[in-house]
């Protein structure tokens, strides 16, 4: 079976070997199947230890019926999930994502000073699914 | 020097001006994946996933708990992931107990 090779300029896609220097090889790229936006809208409460916790979670369904690669991303900061941070005096943030067979979701647990208590903030996201199998 | 180009539905080649318009464009260059797999670490969460490229490519991991393979997460349940020019190594994968992975290596060169 003949494959389509894309050698770079300065290549002979016919002999190279060094699978840097071609532009495509035939070999697999992933293949996107979804993007889109996912917003967590996240509600802070009294944590019991003079502080604010916030916990949400939200997720997009794409029904592949298989646990697909995907990315995500924060859409506010162009960070990459997951994202931790840590500002001291208990201000923290933990965002990760995960997959299954039939959804992605994404996951945002905050925790701030007592005067969060009360206070919603929207956190907006960006998902990249691909067609491309995890399991 | 020719290219090969293959547009979007309702898109026309000569006129596209946003890249985003092509599905194929042999201009571009592409992530291609050298190798992946579905393999398991040991009891600590650790695996060395030789590849032999000679040089430190680029890569993406996803790992699940052994014991429930249905829910997959990004490289943070990870406690330590790197590349080198022989070898992908994780590091205690879902803190540090047996844990199924998803590894692929890109044949690009960070």
């Amino acid at each position: 079976m003949s494959k389509l090779k894309i050698a770079k300029i300065g290549y002979d896609a016919g002999t190279e070997l060094d699978e840097r220097n071609f532009k495509f090889n035939s070999k697999n790229v992933f293949k996107i199947a979804f993007t889109g936006n996912l917003s967590v809208s996240v509600h802070y409460i009294d944590d019991g230890f003079g502080g604010a916790i916030g916990e949400a979670e939200n997720s997009f369904t794409h029904g592949l019926g298989y646990v697909p690669i995907g990315f995500a991303f924060d859409k506010d900061t162009g960070g990459q999930i997951p994202m931790f941070w840590h500002a001291g005096a208990g201000v923290a943030a933990s965002i990760s994502y995960r997959l299954d067979n039939n959804k992605i979701y994404i996951s945002v647990s905050d925790t701030g000073v007592y005067g969060w208590i009360g206070d919603t903030i929207v956190f907006n996201f960006r998902y990249q699914i691909m067609y491309d199998k995890i399991a | 020097m020719p290219s090969l180009k293959i547009a979007k539905s309702g898109k026309n080649i000569p006129t596209i001006t946003d890249n985003r318009d092509y599905i194929f464009n042999s201009d571009f260059d592409y992530l291609k994946e050298s190798s992946s797999g579905l393999v398991d670490t040991d009891n600590n969460g650790d695996l060395t996933i030789t590849h032999n490229l000679g040089y430190v490519p680029a890569f993406t991991v996803f790992v699940a708990d052994y014991a429930d393979q249905t829910k997959w997460y990004s490289y943070d349940y990870i406690g330590n992931i790197y590349a080198t020019s022989s070898s992908l190594i994780i590091i205690g994968a879902m803190g540090a107990i047996k844990s199924k992975i998803h590894y692929t290596i890109f044949s690009e060169q960070l």
